[in-house]
């Protein structure tokens, strides 16, 4: 069972339009490495761990990733604040608005719906951790260009703390994953 | 809100943000210390407790800075609930470093405590901590900034 709480857990405070960086945040809602992704993959992967160790941390990792999509669709949530017709036609995200408006619909920053085909669950603990640190590493990497794109600090500044959460998971699983290698499992 | 600490030395920072939270009336009741762990504030800032974990990326460095009594006591609840995410995340896997959970329990303590204060005053962070009146539908959700009620 999960429990909501009213609060982000990275403070959200943007007050200037940025409809490109609003289209290219989507990559991290629901691209292949996004946030989306990587809550359903933990959460789904979970049942077939072997010990407790296992079904600890891919439970908490995927409510931190839940968390993360919460952040994420806040940021975009308030990048297109008050957005007119020509600038949503200026940015590109006339295509989302055509069937979505101003609904939050998870794609990636190319207008790909979300896919179940970005995760694997695969029932082997060492398999699936192994594909868990790969996508630690391709979210982090993504994050990284998405600093890149920006010179903001109300977007750096929350997307350098979703980078560094990658890079905390990312070794997490790694401990786990040479654990499990040593066990045999 | 945030303040850009690229190209500064973040170390002469801590006091000022200690200032900033501590001038209201919150309870800290942390007596457990580890050399290993970033304090809360440090924590949320750079994303990670762990100072042997930290790998910022070039020189990026945030401090969130925020204004109101209202935001400031949410934001030490928000610093002390990303402190328990990360412990337990370790905890997880280490779940018999007796230490590391001491320093998780009291944590958890003054999270409670200052949640306690917040929601008496601003309304439930939690379904279960409705007040008198069903206030659980009342705005703001967290994706609403301030000032930003009509959605």
């Amino acid at each position: 069972m999960f429990k909501y709480e009213k609060i982000l857990e990275y403070p959200i405070d943007i007050n200037k339009k940025d409809l490109r960086m609003a289209k290219l945040l989507y990559e991290q809602l629901g691209g292949a490495n996004g946030e989306i992704a990587a809550s359903l993959r933990y959460m789904q992967q979970r049942y077939t761990m072997p010990c407790k160790k296992g079904r600890a941390l891919l439970t908490d990792i995927a409510l931190e990733e839940l968390n993360h999509v919460e952040i994420i669709s806040s940021m975009i949530k308030a990048l297109t604040k008050d957005a007119t017709i020509k600038e949503l036609k200026e940015s590109g995200l006339d295509d989302l608005y055509a069937s979505h408006n101003k609904g939050l619909y998870p794609q990636s920053s190319s207008s790909i719906p979300f896919k179940a085909d970005y995760i694997a669950v695969t029932g082997n603990p060492l398999v699936d951790l192994m594909e868990d640190m790969a996508a630690e590493e391709k979210a982090r990497a993504t994050y990284e260009n998405l600093m890149n794109l920006t010179d903001n600090p109300q977007l750096l500044a929350p997307l350098s703390f979703l980078r560094q959460r990658e890079v905390v998971h990312f070794n997490r699983f790694k401990e786990l994953y040479l654990e499990y290698k040593k066990k045999g499992y | 809100m945030y303040f850009d600490e690229r190209n500064m030395d973040y170390t002469n920072q801590t006091n000022s943000i200690d200032n900033n939270i501590y001038e209201i009336d919150t309870i800290n009741i942390i007596n457990n210390r580890n050399d290993n762990l970033f304090n809360a504030q440090e924590g949320l800032n750079k994303g990670n407790m762990f100072k042997e974990l930290y790998d910022p990326y070039q020189n990026n460095v945030f401090k969130i800075e925020v204004n109101t009594k209202k935001d400031k006591l949410l934001l030490v609840i928000q610093k002390l609930e990303f402190k328990l995410i990360d412990l337990s995340l370790y905890l997880d896997i280490n779940p018999n470093d007796k230490e590391m959970y001491l320093i998780f329990k009291e944590t958890l303590e003054e999270l409670k405590k200052n949640k306690e204060i917040y929601e008496k005053t601003y309304g439930p962070l939690c379904l279960e901590n409705t007040t008198e009146q069903y206030n659980w539908p009342d705005d703001p959700w967290p994706w609403m900034m301030e000032g930003d009620n009509n959605v």
